[in-house]
């Protein structure tokens, strides 16, 4: 699903900057690629080093990407779409779509409409979101609208804004990271989405 | 999982106040843990708000809850229709049991065994899980500090933290119990994994997941819900049926309103610039069921009391809990009854009946501090009176509290026992200004660490009355000379420190300006009101507007901030229901002013004026009232520093309570002499040997410590310091005439 952004930014470069850096006080990597096989190439490449060999990804990411499917493919990284949650209970990596970045915070707007879908950013150790830079925008009250929007659509909506990876610091303050979902988040922002 | 299947928590246990409390000192562990954690909250809040406006924001949300308590029942309908036509089931309940109820019935309906549970403050409040487990559902907790506490049997200290009271070494200990295997006690991560591991298991084996919410957006029936860790979106995606238990005062109108919410919660709650996962869910997902459950129990009352009415816009983000010194002392199993913190005093006789708060709220010293981190602006400290005064009303006052405060309450009486006191108490103190009462078996609790100040036997009013305020030269040049000023000294001041007093009277007359002692001045009902004994209060509150009332004065100046407070903010209060009344107490707030404001905006000293030259080592203690109450901080520091050209040395935590609190320190002596010890030791490594403040009670208590331990640490009153450099100068240009 793509979400017409109504504040589409005039200068996407100091969105991006402002993005990846309230993002990297988080941990989380962010990157910028020009099209779906360079955002490929990336994944593979952080495939690699996690030293797996498939994929989980979202059936959003593949209808908004059919091209990067294609890449993988390609470059011998098996993009696996679960049709059920179990699937990635212990799924070491994983790849979903974002609908938007908000500069303010560095999160990432997700609203899968499908639970196994879902289930990716919920479970995966690695989970790499894939967003189209023209989703930038500057603030939550911006994310506001957005949100607001999809509550309205029939049938309502399950919407996160996920801000860094999953963490805990119930035992005596100390920062751990992974606890129920992913450890570690990657964010690549893609210019044309295909 | 066997093992976590038969981790029940039971009923919130009957353990009494008194024994909880006591088990909390013996504790070696819990205050070091809670020291720790608020002292790092504390830095990280304060970065975490040093890109955002804390006020403005606060401003918002506050506008925002008034109008959703305002207009509940609509917000309440606008929800319920938009979540309905989202597909969602919603359901009310009035109390705490129908609330268990429903929840109960929809797991009997599903037949449901386990039930995968995230954090929810309201299911702890109805006692959800044990009304699960009394129809043999388990019900697992899935947050990690909640799933440390169930294991342990306990109830969470701290509403975002729950076992913020232990340490990794306790968590290691119920792990490697729980789990049948060894956990390390010292690895952290270790033992994250071995949680996460075994409550993964939980989401795929639950056929119901129970979460609660933080808002609910009432423009399209969203229910919203944040957590760090993920495990509130397992909860409610991965089981068939999804449950929310929810408050019916967490409403906002809009996503407009929930972004100002997240801002504000985040930093509050754990000093981020936004929770991890804020989730906003909108119906059931395909082909699982969502029930909203709304829960009363107690809140329409609280609406529709004026006094109570605020504590509604609460957000739990718990800040009140992170900078609360008792809290720090005793955690909150004492603290708080099922809601913990300052908030928890409040709201617990509404959901848990005024027994369940009696106890706990005894242990708030009115120190403020709680109200100057709420991110919705809950005038907690008074809320927390009001509750006292309930209790008060409903359980009685001991003895000897209730005699003192009748006494104080009557001039003359208070007159007589007085200076009948300075004269009993010779034995003990032998001509010295302290009463060292060690070896007295009913004073020992409160003299063994800290001896008691002496009564004078000429209190400051017999001084000021047989010596007349003679007009003076000013030796310096102010906007303030020639003004004339009523001068309200406090009990303290008059029984136990007239030479404070004097030292004000004496820096005014050679700044030129005009004193006035009103006859007829009493106590000004601080005691009463903060034991929540509103008609003595009331009763000293007249007494003291008539008095000050006589003299046709502009400003009246205290030394003791605490009685500016209660005169200018908490008389406000108390005449909230007789109009006549209110208006004199409005007209006597415009007037009344502590000294340190009146120094440093009405005289306006120039930098340097007041300097000897010797630039004089000082460390500044902020008094509760100071700075929670009138917001005093750069005041006192611009007169030290830049007038009198001090080298100030601050204390790593000046705004931390002393543990003094009135009558506190003599119901709960341990806390009182913990954080007293505290401050005096944070004063030692300063390296100064002054320490300056504004109030008495401070002073009496600082000196009283240091008294008893043999520290070498002078406690001066702002005055004595302003009054002794004013002498320098006058004695100098006598001098030179």
């Amino acid at each position: 699903m793509v979400l017409s952004a109504e504040f589409i930014p005039a200068s996407a470069d100091s969105l991006l900057s402002e993005f990846s850096e309230r993002a990297a006080d988080l941990g989380v990597v962010v990157e910028r690629v020009a099209d779906s096989d360079e955002a490929a190439a990336r994944i593979r490449r952080f495939g690699t080093e996690l030293d797996v060999e498939r994929v989980a990804v979202s059936a959003e990411l593949i209808a908004a990407a059919p091209s990067l499917k294609l890449g993988l493919d390609r470059r011998n990284l098996a993009a696996e779409v679960p049709d059920d949650a179990a699937r990635v209970r212990e799924a070491p990596f994983g790849a979903s779509l974002g609908l938007a970045g908000i500069a303010e915070t560095g999160s990432i707007l997700l609203a899968e409409a499908s639970l196994p879908d879902r289930a990716i950013g919920m479970l995966v150790a690695v989970q790499v979101i894939v967003c189209r830079t023209a989703t930038l925008v500057p603030s939550l009250d911006q994310a506001a609208a957005l949100l607001r929007a999809l509550a309205a659509r029939p049938g309502g909506a399950y919407a996160t804004l996920v801000t860094g990876p999953s963490r805990t610091a119930d035992i005596e303050r100390v920062l751990t990271v992974g606890v129920q979902g992913p450890a570690r988040l990657i964010v690549l922002f893609v210019d044309e989405l295909s | 999982m066997n093992q976590l299947q038969t981790s029940r928590v039971d009923a919130h246990p009957t353990t009494s106040f008194a024994e909880r409390y006591e088990r909390a000192l013996a504790n070696q562990r819990l205050s070091i843990n809670l020291t720790n954690f608020q002292q790092a909250w504390k830095a990280a809040r304060a970065e975490a708000f040093r890109e955002a406006d804390f006020d403005e924001l606060r401003d918002r949300l506050k506008t925002v809850k008034t109008d959703v308590v305002t207009n509940l029942e609509a917000y309440l309908t606008q929800f319920r229709l938009a979540a309905e036509a989202a597909g969602a089931t919603v359901h009310f309940a009035a109390d705490a049991a129908a609330a268990a109820g429903v929840v109960r019935d929809l797991a009997l309906r599903y037949a449901v065994r386990v039930v995968a549970k995230s954090k929810s403050m309201v299911s702890e409040e109805v006692e959800l899980n044990h009304a699960l487990a009394e129809v043999g559902i388990d019900a697992v907790e899935t947050d990690l500090g909640e799933w440390i506490v169930q294991l342990r049997s306990e109830r969470p200290s701290h509403m975002v933290m729950p076992a913020v009271h232990l340490s990794r070494q306790e968590v290691g200990d119920i792990f490697s119990t729980a789990l049948g295997r060894d956990i390390s006690r010292e690895q952290i991560g270790d033992q994250v994994q071995a949680a996460r591991d075994e409550i993964r298991k939980v989401f795929f084996t639950a056929g119901m997941g129970v979460t609660g919410a933080n808002a609910l957006v009432a423009e399209t029936g969203t229910v919203l819900m944040v957590t760090n860790e993920g495990n509130g979106r397992l909860c409610s995606s991965l089981p068939p049926v999804h449950v929310v238990l929810a408050g019916i005062e967490k409403l906002i109108p809009t996503f407009d309103d929930a972004m100002v919410q997240l801002r504000l919660l985040a930093r509050s709650g754990t000093a981020q610039r936004l929770t991890s996962y804020s989730t906003f869910i909108t119906g059931p997902s395909a082909g699982h069921e969502m029930h909203i459950v709304l829960v009363d129990n107690g809140r329409r009352r609280m609406a529709a009391m004026p006094e109570f009415q605020e504590a509604l816009h609460c957000i739990r983000c718990a800040a009140c809990a992170n900078v609360c010194p008792p809290y720090r002392e005793v955690g909150g199993h004492v603290f708080g009854h099922i809601y913990t913190g300052a908030i928890g005093l409040v709201v617990t006789p509404f959901h848990h009946g005024l027994d369940a708060a009696a106890g706990p709220q005894s242990l708030c010293l009115s120190c403020n501090a709680c109200e100057t981190v709420c991110p919705v602006g809950i005038p907690l400290p008074r809320q927390i009176l009001d509750v006292r005064a309930l209790v008060i009303e409903a359980k009685g006052m001991p003895v000897a509290k209730r005699t003192m405060l009748g006494t104080l309450a009557r001039p003359k009486l208070a007159d007589r026992m007085f200076r009948l006191g300075s004269r009993a108490q010779l034995p003990m103190t032998r001509g010295r200004r302290f009463v060292r009462a060690r070896r007295v078996p009913i004073l020992r609790r409160q003299t063994r660490w800290r001896s008691l100040p002496a009564l004078v036997s000429r209190p400051l009013r017999d001084r000021l009355h047989a010596e007349t305020v003679p007009y003076l030269i000013p030796v310096l040049s102010s906007p303030a000379a020639g003004m004339m000023v009523g001068y309200f000294p406090g009990c303290m001041t008059d029984r136990l420190y007239p030479e404070q007093g004097k030292a004000i009277v004496a820096a005014f007359q050679k700044l030129g300006v005009r004193v006035l002692f009103p006859p007829g001045l009493n106590c000004c009902g601080l005691p009463a009101n903060n034991s929540g004994d509103a008609r003595h209060a009331k009763w000293m509150a007249r007494q003291t507007i008539r008095a000050l009332e006589q003299e046709n004065v502009e400003v009246i100046v205290s030394g003791s901030a605490s009685c500016v407070a209660t005169m200018a903010q908490d008389y406000l209060h108390l005449f909230r229901h007789e109009p006549s009344w209110l208006a004199r107490a409005e007209r006597l707030s415009t007037k009344v002013m502590d000294f340190t404001s009146f120094l440093d905006r009405v005289v306006r000293l120039p930098a340097g004026s007041l300097d000897d030259g010797e630039r004089e080592t000082v460390t500044y203690h902020d008094s509760c009232q100071g700075l929670n109450a009138l917001g005093l901080r750069a005041e006192p520091r611009r007169i030290l520093e830049s007038v009198m050209g001090c080298e100030l040395r601050e204390l790593t935590e000046s705004s931390l309570c002393c543990g003094f609190g009135g009558s506190f320190s003599f119901e709960y002596p341990e806390v009182a002499e913990r954080l007293l010890n505290r401050k005096l030791d944070d004063a030692a490594s300063t390296g100064a040997n002054t320490l300056v403040t504004d109030n008495q009670g401070c002073i009496m208590h600082l000196r009283g410590g240091c008294d008893a331990a043999g520290r070498r640490l002078n406690v001066w009153h702002l005055a004595e310091l302003v009054d002794a450099r004013l002498t320098m100068i006058a004695a100098a240009q006598e001098e030179s005439d």
